[in-house]
């Protein structure tokens, strides 16, 4: 009698058993470093506000000084240094914004995953519930052990390891030479 | 179904107790249920109640519980949503690396060249505060930067770290798809094993009730026998 070989990879629900596990398990760390992401991005946004005030003092105080000592073109280079930092500051402003607005649609994407644990765990039910009519479907009185295995050859059958006339006529001598 | 298939289905003459079949806590109370039928009426009851409750009647086979179907979706979706993230963590990574360098280069030199005016001005003008407060206001931005680099350099690990996590979604996408082709391979074996040159229609349908039979709701009871043979004769 022939039966399926069932390797540990070939245990459907096992399996998937594994993936629906570890899955929420590696959603719930990578729901933490955006927590992390978040907070970072947060200290980096006070301290882009505190460069941006000082920006805005620096240049107050050297337009002031610009008024008073036109003739000096130090502080006009000074106001425009400070000017081109200060849109840098707008932009980093917008890209932290932005990548704060990534974030929450990450963690809004990654709610898929529950999606997909609930489709799986249905269809592992579903399996689990088939398994176990057809094990009912399937039962008997009769032990396995005491049942008489099949017929390696039924007529009809389209074996082609028998044994041929030849052969049987030897195998017969042989237990008539002993 | 082709020979490979089930050459790899059928492979090895493996005892069917040697298989290692885990149970279920269900399937086994079911069969430990099995083993008290043979001990009394009232156990047999009992166990018929037990397996009725684990194995009521088949899924239903609509399109919600088609499980090939559902899992494809999951692998199909999962892999789309999987892409977006990565292109999403991708821009952050990139709109870090950029803060990074601006401040490293254009912003730090400018706090630098600030400082170094504010010295000078509050050197020729000691007695102005607001020289002094700028310098001190454009020293502590230093410091400020240099955290912000840092929390950034922080951000891009903690990046990194996820996208490592998110290549589970590819190893869990293989899993799936192997549990897929082993459940059609075992549907193609078993349409195979099950299929017969008579044609279905063909068939003669199951008796309604056979002889020791437990269901007997059905049947047609004496009295209403007689009552329809009476009403044959009427007729």
């Amino acid at each position: 009698m022939r039966h399926l070989e069932i390797s540990n990879g070939q245990k459907v629900v096992e399996e998937l058993d594994t993936v629906t596990k570890d899955s929420e398990e590696k959603a719930l760390e990578i729901f933490d470093s955006l927590d992390t992401l978040g907070g970072s991005f947060d200290d980096i946004e006070k301290g882009i506000a505190k460069l941006e005030a000082t920006l805005n003092i620096n240049i107050d105080i050297l337009e002031n000084m610009e008024k008073k000592f036109p003739e000096t073109t130090l502080f006009k280079i000074a106001i425009s240094k400070n000017r081109d930092t200060l849109k840098s500051v707008v932009e980093f402003k917008e890209t932290i914004a932005n990548s704060h607005d990534e974030i929450l649609y990450i963690t809004d994407t990654m709610q898929y995953q529950d999606i997909h644990r609930q489709k799986i765990e249905r269809v592992v039910n579903l399996m689990r519930t088939l398994a176990n009519y057809m094990n009912h479907l399937f039962s008997g009185k009769v032990e396995d052990s005491k049942r008489v295995s099949s017929a390696r050859h039924i007529e009809g059958d389209s074996t082609s390891d028998l044994l041929s006339d030849e052969d049987l006529e030897k195998l017969l001598e042989d237990f008539g030479s002993k | 179904m082709s020979d490979e298939e089930l050459q790899a289905l059928l492979s090895g003459d493996v005892d069917l107790d040697s298989i290692d079949i885990e149970e279920s806590p269900k399937a086994k109370s079911s069969t430990a249920s099995e083993t008290v039928k043979e001990s009394s009426s009232e156990g047999d009851e009992h166990h018929e109640e037990n397996v009725r409750s684990i194995v009521a009647e088949p899924p239903a086979a609509n399109d919600d519980n088609k499980v090939i179907g559902t899992l494809d979706d999951v692998t199909k979706d999962s892999e789309a949503k999987a892409s977006e993230i990565f292109d999403s963590i991708d821009r952050i990574n990139e709109s870090l690396g950029d803060i990074e360098n601006k401040i490293n280069s254009d912003v730090k030199s400018n706090l630098e060249y600030n400082i170094e005016l504010f010295e000078k001005l509050s050197n020729k003008f000691p007695k102005i505060e607001a020289f002094k407060t700028a310098l001190d206001n454009n020293k502590t931005c230093i410091e400020s930067m240099e955290n912000i680099t840092d929390n950034i350099y922080v951000n891009q690990d903690e990046i990194m770290m996820i996208m490592d996590k998110m290549q589970y979604q590819d190893i869990h996408r293989q899993k799936i798809e192997r549990v897929i082709n082993v459940m059609r391979s075992l549907a193609l074996y078993m349409n195979h094993l099950f299929s017969s040159s008579v044609d279905d229609s063909k068939r003669t349908s199951s008796a309604n009730h056979i002889e020791g039979d437990k269901n007997t709701e059905e049947l047609v009871n004496e009295d209403e026998l007689e009552t329809l043979i009476a009403s044959f004769g009427n007729k």
